[in-house]
């Protein structure tokens, strides 16, 4: 029994201390290199460091390298499982699990969501920065003492169009917490954007696929149907128009049209197939073909460009991005409406930086608010419970 | 005479990492003199660049996001040690990283000719040899940068090697 107890014993430390030795061994012999393992003597204890070391040692660790995609292969071969960022739907298509997790779980509204945070004192107002609604008000208030307004675009996430993709078992349309956060604004006295209703009913009408299927971005054809309701709430704001003279006073002689365009194929890899990070992915699912209508200046046949001076400023994530900086470039949501009001704009585009991140980046970049009359703030839902950084309370330039 | 063992035990652990240990970051106070001297570079750059210096990794602010769903640079700052190539006269330096959480020998997408060297971690306190270009002109991805306050430009790390 003794000697049962000291194998057991053995093979125990043996497990726990043979994978650390052997990577230190590895990155010593191989590597040529102080192992990493020693670096926790020599940082600064902090929580982030701390942090950063443990996610350094599973990022090189040789062994987790070796069974980490043998294990993905196997669990979806075995049981269709993908890794935990990636939901599988029906026919093919995927989802982001922080999509599905934003509608699953309790909204800012839910005492449930501030489970864990703190009040913090702003200007000798107790708040919580967890709730998105603080962010966004002294942003526009911000904006409204340089005379500039804010207008508010929470993008639909891909389960909020098509949940019947995610369970054929999904009825009907199951309410996003958006939409609620929508009517809390305007009643605040907000400018929104409703991306919902147009994107549902031009799916209701049969229009082509709105969402990529391996992707957690929009198509072509999704985003212009975006951008045609912002265009068009954007010349509500606007009282004029038909002309860019409450816009751009110098553009207000410039009737013809600024921009033309012309369709082109795209072939789109998921990002979710690749998050899935399964070995055999490529083989599993494949490109998917778009085509995107390419905006470019009518005169000079050259690519649509931002204007820095431009009146309006659009902020934003990878929504904005795709298909803009994206292949096959100026294509996305910003040219778009840029040509449908016949006017540039200018653009802060952060991938999964829309709450926070743009922000800060508009505080370095504060000559871009010169002679702004209009900030329009596009962030995907789901980044009211998981944006990068949070939503904090940002000081303009 | 069991406590005598246990704290031998403990110390026969310890001196090894004792030995091992690397000079201290900056701002731990207790930098040693050889982690201001510059590493040695080598002869030419294995990228060109508009800058080339040694500089000591002096700050990582926060963690470094997972790679799920977007690339991203990493804002750090470095303290700059030695320059061989063009003109930087800051004390220090903020340079962006690509997906640091990828050691640069295996980054192999579409940004795989403008990120090289051998750095496999970051680390405060390490020394590299970096060859840098304007972060705007390189990269109009995702930037995690800590340091909105600071108007200085941002530097993308073309090269990256860990100083011996």
């Amino acid at each position: 029994m003794r000697k049962l107890e000291w194998t057991l014993a053995i093979a125990l430390l043996a497990i726990v201390a043979g994978f650390p030795l052997f990577q230190a061994a590895h990155e010593a012999v191989v590597d040529k290199e102080i192992p990493h393992v020693f670096d926790v003597f020599r940082i600064a204890p902090s929580k982030e460091s701390l942090h950063r070391w443990d996610d350094n040692s599973k990022d090189r660790s040789v062994f987790a390298k070796w069974l980490r995609p043998v294990t993905l292969q196997f669990r979806y071969d075995m049981l269709g499982e993908m890794a935990p960022k990636s939901v599988k739907g029906e026919e093919d298509w995927l989802f982001y699990n922080q999509d599905v997790d934003y509608l699953l779980q309790p909204p800012y509204t839910d005492e449930r969501f501030y489970k864990g945070t703190f009040d913090t004192l702003i200007a000798g107002k107790r708040v919580n920065l967890r709730n998105p609604l603080v962010a966004m008000e002294d942003f526009r208030d911000r904006l409204k003492a340089r005379g500039i307004e804010l207008l508010l675009v929470p993008i639909p996430g891909k389960p909020s169009i098509y949940p019947e993709k995610l369970w054929h078992g999904i009825q009907g349309q199951p309410p996003s917490p958006t939409l609620a956060l929508l009517e809390d604004l305007r009643k605040r006295g907000f400018n929104v954007a409703n991306l919902f209703d147009p994107l549902l009913k031009a799916k209701a009408s049969g229009a082509s696929q709105l969402y990529l299927k391996r992707d957690t971005h929009w198509t072509p054809q999704g985003m212009e149907v975006a951008a045609e309701a912002l265009a068009g709430r954007i010349k509500e704001m606007i009282p004029d128009p038909d002309t860019a003279a409450v816009l751009e006073p110098r553009d207000s002689l410039v009737s013809k049209p600024r921009y033309m365009v012309k369709d082109t194929a795209v072939d789109r890899w998921g990002d979710i197939a690749e998050m899935t990070k399964v070995p055999d992915r490529k083989k599993i699912w494949s490109l998917e073909r778009v085509t995107a209508s390419q905006v470019s200046d009518a005169q000079t046949g050259k690519p649509y460009q931002d204007d820095p001076a431009s009146s309006i400023l659009w902020l934003g994530d990878s929504f904005s991005r795709i298909y803009q900086t994206d292949a096959p470039g100026s294509a996305g949501v910003i040219a778009h409406v840029a040509y449908l009001l016949n006017r540039p704009l200018a653009s802060i585009v952060n991938d999964g930086g829309a709450s926070t991140v743009v922000r800060q980046q508009l505080g370095r970049r504060g000559e871009l608010l010169k002679g702004k009359k209009l900030v329009v703030w596009t962030f995907v839902e789901r980044d009211l419970r998981f944006g990068s950084r949070g939503w904090q309370v940002q000081e303009l330039p | 005479m069991d406590s005598m063992k246990k704290s031998a035990l403990l110390l026969a652990l310890l001196i090894p990492f004792a030995a091992c240990k690397e000079k201290a970051p900056a701002n731990s106070g207790a930098a040693s003199p050889e982690a201001n001297a510059p590493a040695a570079m080598p002869a030419k750059p294995p990228v060109e660049g508009e800058l080339v210096m040694t500089a000591r990794l002096e700050e990582i602010s926060g963690s470094f996001p997972a790679n799920d769903l977007y690339n991203y640079a990493y804002v750090m700052k470095y303290k700059v040690l030695q320059v061989s190539k063009g003109t930087y006269t800051d004390p220090d330096i903020l340079v962006g990283h690509y997906n640091p959480r990828i050691a640069r020998e295996d980054i192999k997408d579409e940004q795989d000719a403008k990120v090289g060297g051998n750095v496999k971690s970051f680390a405060v306190g390490d020394v590299h040899y970096l060859v840098l270009s304007p972060l705007d002109g390189l990269w109009t991805g995702s930037v995690e940068d800590d340091y909105f306050k600071d108007k200085r430009p941002r530097w993308w790390a073309l090269w990256a090697d860990k100083a011996k």
